[in-house]
Order: structure tokens, then C-alpha cells, then sequence
């Protein structure tokens, strides 16, 4: 009697056993999990520690993302101290040796871009919160996630060697698709090539490299201090003087300082979100689309209402 | 020898390897078993590479394994030296490279205080306890990972009690099944608040209620810790620990020459604090954040058939919107501890409990409040009244960070105790600089 009921608990058991994905892929930053997603397809499952609509550099390490990470194949950083606040703490607490810096399962993208602001002499915490690698807000920009997503396909490779085909094939569809979309893009913003622009945060320099724009001036004073009023008004005079059309800022940093100095400068501001909302459906070219959409409308005089256009939602 | 053999190949197949590779991992590609077996489980625990060998090639590959120690330990030199590294040295070739330096920061707290009459209600030991100036602690932090296996963390701190070891001690990386250890001095995992430092603070003093109950430097000594991460839907985390208590911990009337009669077979276990605690965390949605832990600690002593029982609980909550600025949150959390001490003379009951609320303005302001309140039968020596002895204190402070590296609190205290003639007012401003590399504390 006990045999039967025991062989029809590990059937309803065996028989409830949902479909697994073959890997386990953990990101830091939204935008890794978009192109993590966009390689894996249906063989892997995705998850990003940080939201979108969070500041990466200040995330809490909550306990619960340590079972995230302890279950991971792959984990996906962006690297040059970016998460060095928070991530280390996890990586410890989830004591997955898979994952650890230096292992397969570890994948640092920084190693896989030409970086940019890498400081010539020697830095230290007087010019403010600056990362001596180099600039990590390097997951914006198409040049970096072509490289990015080619070592993604590479990994899951080495990690599933029965799905390396369909990596390499979704590789192939994401790289066209990022190809054409480039063209677009740039077709796009042609007109607007050269055009000066203020970013809150240095964090806009690949981007903007890529696109032809130019940031001349930032809204903080130094990398991770707030604006405070005699920059903001030094900042309002260059603008006017300098007739600068365009404000980038991420949707996780305050509005009202950026949106008076937009108001009173007559630029337009742009606040475009942090990182791709994959949980909502989106991805990585949808993305890159608004926002190129949101910056190209606020560059053409006059076309596009000051604040909160396209990509922010 | 043989059993042995087979036991050291048991626990090396248990360890995950370490990669065989030191050079860009991701963009070469070395055969790794590893790979191959991660991706045929990805919920459970790593697969161990050996688990699927026969048992006529598990005793080929031990006997295999067994020829080559020998031939290494033959062949080794002795000390291992990498020419590669001595090429980077600005010394010329004669010291090693100083590109694998632990990661140092120095923390330096220094403190103004006002109280309004002697014997303030302070039971840290890096608590201002007089008027004036105090350097509260110049901590000396190191942090490294020493090998695939291990990371290490340590912290010297200066203060005018002169330089102590706060802590330092290994942690594993590589253990099976969610363990991990630490072995070295350490702070134990009680509650919430034993194990942090005055820079992870919100508050200018250390807790009465923990100083009182813990000791003085906390619930700390040298010894060993074994976690287990739970393979559960939510966060799990049992942890058991045992230390031989500080030198501080010991009762000012206990220090006596030890005479050859007295010696103990178990040493300074004799005087040792065991301790276990289960922590849990939930996550209530992406801004809200719950932890809860159960502790339990014996502190035994060197008097035969003295000891001290502890019983604590903690609640921590969290809410941080995420959005737009979101630097702000609030914070609230609650221990609460229950002390059974036996003794010659009988047995004696604490009962404590703190709650504290932090609310983060922004990245640049903070406000806390704290509430504490003590119901002893231990009043400070020289107290000579009987019944328990009620301590209570309420604080209120206001907190700068010019940037995350900086702070600089205004505290106001009010305490009150039965064994004080009248209530003491205290009056703190600190100064926090944090110069270095530091690692992230724990949520």
C-alpha cells in the first residue's frame, strides 16, 4: 500500500517537474540581460540584479538576489568597478564557484571594449567618485554590444555545447538586426552630427562617440556629487553662451534642477531610461530606437515637447 | 595510508577545481569537465566532475593521482617564485609585484562629545565616555583574496586603548552544497548589529543593550563559523559559530595566575561563546525589503558551572522606492535579547531591546532615531540596590555625507537608569573619513 502511494507521489512529482532552460544566465545590468536574452532566445534564462530604473552604482545587496546568483551558469558584469559597492558581497554570499571572477561561468564585458576615459595619470577620490579602469557606462552604445553579444554567444557555447549552434544562429539574426538598425540610426541622426550636448552623469560618452554628438559640459560638478548652485548657474551660462540644444540625463537621477536649467536655457531635455525593461517585453534595438528617436525630435528645433519625450516611460 | 588516500580523493572530489586557466577565461577555450555537467543541472547545487566515473576508472585516475604528488613533491622547489611578476616591479626584479596588494582603506572616526555628568550610559568600548575630543577608532582594513579558495578581511584599529585586532579571518569560496567558513578572529553573526563596524553605523555609539549583554568590543574572539546557504524559494542562511571570548570578556575578578593544579584540558574553550542563528530574508516587491533572524548563544565560564544563556531575535525593514533619486529609504529594526545568567551565587535575567528608524532624505541626509531600554540584575559595579535595574535611552541624530566616503552626525542621547542619580544628557558630533578601498558591508 505505502509502495503504491510512494510510486504515484514520485509520478504526480516527475509528471509536475516543469521544462527547464538549459542554462541559468545572471547580469548586472538590464541592458546585458537584453542581450543576453537576444543570444539565448528560448535555451536560457535571463535575469538582470539591477533594474532599470536603478542607479548601478548604488544597488542594495539584498539577500535573496545571493539564490539568484547561487543558481547561475553564467554571470554577466559590466566591470571596471561599476558594481564593486555591492556585488562583491553577493558573489561571497552565494557561494557558487561557477560564477566566481576567473571562472567559464564569469564574463567581465569590460574586457571586450575599447574603453574610454581611462585616466592618463594617477587618480584619486579628490576628483570625485572616478573609476581608474576606465568609463563603464559602456552598455548604451552599438559598437559595445556587437563585441558584448558575440561573447555571449561564445560563452553559452563553451557552457551548452548542444545549443552552440542556435547561439550562433540567434548571434547571426541580433547582429543583422543591430546592423540595420545602425544604418537607421545614423541616417537619423546625420543632420544633428556634431551637435553639443550636456549629460548629468558622465555616462554618455560611448554613446555619444558613436552618434556623432558632443558632451561639453556635465551637470554634476564632479563624477557622483549633486549639482549644487554655483556649477548649476556656470553650467546655465555656458549653455546660453554656447546655445547647447540638449540635456541627456538617466530616468534614475532627479529631474527639477535639470528641467529649470533646460527651461531657462532653452535646451530640451531627454530622459531616457537606465537599461532595457525586459520584464515588460522590451529589447535592446526597441530601445536604442526611442531613445535615438527622443534625442533626434529634441534636436530638431522646436519639434518635441522639453521633457520626458521617448525613451523615458 | 591507503585510507587516507581515499578520504583526501573523497574531499578533493567534492571541491569545485579552480579554472585551469589564468588568462582571459571567457575568450579561450580550455576543455573544462566543469562546463559539461553545469548545464545539465542548473537549479541544483554544481555537479562534482567525478560523480559519473565508474569505479574502475575512479581507482585508475586515484592511483594515477597518488604517482603524481609524489613526483611533484620531488620535483617542487622550494619556495615558488613567478619570473613574470618580477618584470612589473618598480624594484627592479627584487620584489614581487605590488599589483596584487590587498585592497586597504583607512577609517578614521573622531568625535566631539558633552555629557552632562559622569558615568554616561555607554557601553561600547570605542564609545566617547568623557567630555571632549575622542579618536573613537582609526580602523586599518585589509582585504584580499588569497587563492582560488580563499578570501581573507582584517581590520587593526588604533584608538586610546591602544592598537587591537578588531577582526581577521579567511572566508572559503569554494566549499559544496552552500557552506561556507571563516576561521580567524571574528565577530560572530549574532543578530544584526554584532557583527558591524562604527563605519556601518547609524548611530555615533554602539548599541547599551548589545554592549551591555555582548560585551564591551561585542560577541567576539578567535574561532570558527560554518554557514550554509538553504536551497529554498527564499533566503535561508543558518549560521554556527564557536570563539574563545576576548580577553575583554572576562569579569574584572576572574584574572588569577594560573597554577600547574588549574590547568584545563580544554584551554581557552573553557571560556568560549557557541553560537547559532537562522537568518531569513524576504523580498516584499522590488522596494521592500524584510530580514529576520533567530540567535542563540552559551557563553561559558572559566568558574565551573557558570554560564550565560542568550536568546535574541531581530527584524529588519526596509523600504527604498526605486525611481527618481532613489537614494532615499527607511529603515527600521528591532533586537530583542534575553540574558539567563548562572552562577555560583544564582541565577540572574537580562532582558533587552533596541529599535532604531533611519531615514535616508537622500544621498547627502539622514535622520535616525533610537530607542533602548534594559532590564537587568546586573547594575554597573558598585551598584549596590537590589531589584533589576531599568536603563533607558533615546537618541536622535542627524547625518551629512558630503559623498559616501565622508559623514559628519549631530547626536543628541537621553539616558536614564535606575542606577544614575538623574537622567544624563549627551551631546556628539563625529566625524567619519573613509580614505581607500572598502568592500561593501553586508544588506
Amino acid at each position: 500500500m505505502l509502495r503504491i502511494l510512494s510510486l504515484y507521489l514520485a509520478l504526480g512529482l516527475v509528471a509536475s517537474a516543469p521544462a527547464r532552460a538549459a542554462l541559468s544566465v545572471v547580469t548586472t545590468h538590464a541592458d546585458l540581460a537584453a542581450l543576453a536574452r537576444a543570444v539565448g532566445g528560448e535555451r536560457v534564462e535571463v535575469a538582470a540584479l539591477v533594474e532599470p530604473t536603478q542607479d548601478p552604482h548604488f544597488v542594495d545587496p539584498r539577500p535573496h538576489l545571493m539564490l539568484q546568483l547561487s543558481r547561475a551558469n553564467l554571470l554577466i558584469v559590466v566591470g571596471l568597478e561599476l558594481e564593486i559597492g555591492w556585488l562583491p558581497t553577493l558573489l561571497t554570499g552565494a557561494r557558487n564557484p561557477r560564477i566566481l571572477p576567473g571562472s567559464e561561468g564569469y564574463l567581465d564585458s569590460s574586457t571586450l571594449v575599447e574603453r574610454r576615459d581611462v585616466p592618463a595619470a594617477a587618480v584619486d577620490r579628490s576628483q570625485g567618485d572616478v573609476h581608474p579602469g576606465g568609463n563603464p557606462h559602456f552598455t548604451r552604445s552599438p559598437v559595445a554590444a556587437r563585441h558584448i553579444a558575440g561573447a555571449i554567444a561564445r560563452a553559452l557555447g563553451r557552457l551548452d555545447p548542444a545549443g552552440a549552434s542556435t547561439y550562433r544562429r540567434n548571434l547571426a539574426s541580433f547582429e543583422r538586426a543591430l546592423s540595420s538598425a545602425t544604418a537607421r540610426w545614423l541616417a537619423r541622426l546625420a543632420p544633428y552630427r556634431g551637435s553639443r550636448v550636456v549629460a548629468y552623469h558622465r555616462s554618455w560618452v560611448y554613446f555619444t562617440e558613436w552618434a556623432g554628438l558632443e558632451v561639453v559640459d556635465f551637470v554634476e560638478p564632479k563624477p557622483g556629487l549633486s549639482p549644487d548652485p554655483g556649477h548649476v548657474a556656470q553650467l546655465l551660462r555656458r549653455m546660453r553662451q554656447d546655445r547647447v540644444p540638449l540635456i541627456l540625463q538617466e530616468e534614475y537621477y532627479p529631474a527639477t534642477t535639470t528641467g529649470l536649467v533646460a527651461d531657462k536655457s532653452g535646451a530640451r531635455l531627454v530622459r531616457c531610461q537606465g537599461g532595457v525593461h525586459l520584464a515588460e517585453g522590451d529589447d535592446y534595438v526597441a530601445y536604442l530606437d526611442r531613445l535615438v528617436e527622443a534625442i533626434a525630435q529634441a534636436l530638431a528645433a522646436g519639434a518635441a515637447p522639453a521633457a520626458g519625450a521617448g525613451g523615458a516611460r | 595510508m591507503a585510507f587516507a588516500n581515499m578520504a583526501l580523493w573523497w574531499l578533493l572530489s567534492q571541491v569545485e577545481a579552480p579554472p585551469a586557466t589564468e588568462t582571459v577565461p571567457h575568450l579561450s577555450a580550455p576543455a573544462d569537465v566543469e562546463g559539461a555537467d553545469s548545464a545539465s543541472a542548473p537549479s541544483s547545487r554544481p555537479a562534482s566532475p567525478a560523480a559519473d566515473a565508474d569505479a574502475a576508472d575512479l581507482a585508475d585516475l586515484q592511483a594515477a593521482l597518488t604517482d603524481d604528488e609524489q613526483q611533484a613533491h620531488t620535483q617542487r622547489p622550494a619556495a615558488a617564485v613567478n619570473p613574470a611578476a618580477d618584470t612589473w616591479s618598480a624594484g627592479g626584479g627584487l620584489i614581487p609585484s605590488s599589483a596584487l596588494n590587498p585592497a586597504i582603506a583607512v577609517i578614521g572616526d573622531v568625535a566631539l562629545a558633552s555629557f552632562s555628568g559622569p558615568a554616561p550610559l555607554q557601553a561600547g568600548a570605542h564609545d566617547p565616555q568623557e567630555s571632549g575630543f575622542v579618536l573613537q577608532q582609526l580602523e586599518l582594513s585589509l582585504q584580499g583574496a588569497v587563492d582560488p579558495y580563499f578570501t581573507y578581511a582584517a581590520s587593526l584599529v588604533a584608538s586610546a586603548h591602544g592598537l587591537e585586532l578588531e577582526e581577521a579571518y579567511g572566508t572559503t569560496l569554494r566549499l559544496p552544497a552552500g557552506l561556507q567558513a571563516r576561521a580567524g578572529q571574528l565577530l560572530t553573526r549574532f543578530g544584526r548589529q554584532n557583527a558591524t563596524h562604527p563605519h556601518a553605523w547609524s548611530f555615533v555609539d554602539g548599541s547599551l543593550v548589545l554592549g551591555r549583554l555582548l560585551g564591551e568590543e561585542g560577541q567576539r574572539g578567535v574561532g570558527a563559523e560554518l554557514s550554509v546557504l538553504l536551497p529554498l524559494p527564499w533566503y535561508v542562511e543558518p549560521v554556527v559559530a564557536v570563539v574563545a571570548a576576548d580577553e575583554h570578556e572576562h569579569d574584572d575578578d576572574a584574572a588569577q595566575a594560573l597554577q600547574p593544579a588549574d590547568w584545563a584540558p580544554l584551554g581557552n574553550l573553557q571560556h568560549a561563546v557557541a553560537m547559532a542563528a537562522l537568518k531569513q530574508f524576504w523580498p516584499l516587491g522590488k522596494d521592500l525589503s524584510l530580514a529576520w533572524g533567530l540567535s542563540t548563544a552559551l557563553v561559558s565560564s572559566e568558574h565551573a558551572g557558570a554560564h550565560d544563556e542568550l536568546y535574541a531575535t531581530d527584524l529588519f525593514f526596509k523600504w527604498r522606492p526605486l525611481g527618481a533619486g532613489d537614494q532615499a529609504s527607511i529603515g527600521l529594526e528591532t533586537e530583542g535579547l534575553y540574558r539567563r545568567r548562572v552562577d555560583v551565587g544564582g541565577t540572574s535575567q537580562d532582558l533587552g531591546a533596541l529599535l532604531q528608524l533611519v531615514w535616508q532624505l537622500d544621498r547627502h541626509w539622514a535622520v535616525a532615531a533610537r530607542y533602548e531600554v534594559l532590564s537587568g540584575e546586573l547594575g554597573q559595579p558598585g551598584y549596590t540596590g537590589d531589584g533589576p535595574v531599568l536603563s533607558q535611552r533615546a537618541q536622535l541624530n542627524a547625518t551629512l555625507w558630503p559623498t559616501e566616503f565622508s559623514r559628519l552626525r549631530l547626536q543628541y542621547g537621553l539616558g536614564v537608569a535606575a542606577d544614575r542619580e538623574r537622567p544624563v544628557h549627551a551631546l556628539m558630533l563625529a566625524l567619519e573619513l573613509v580614505a581607500g578601498a572598502h568592500g561593501a558591508h553586508r544588506f
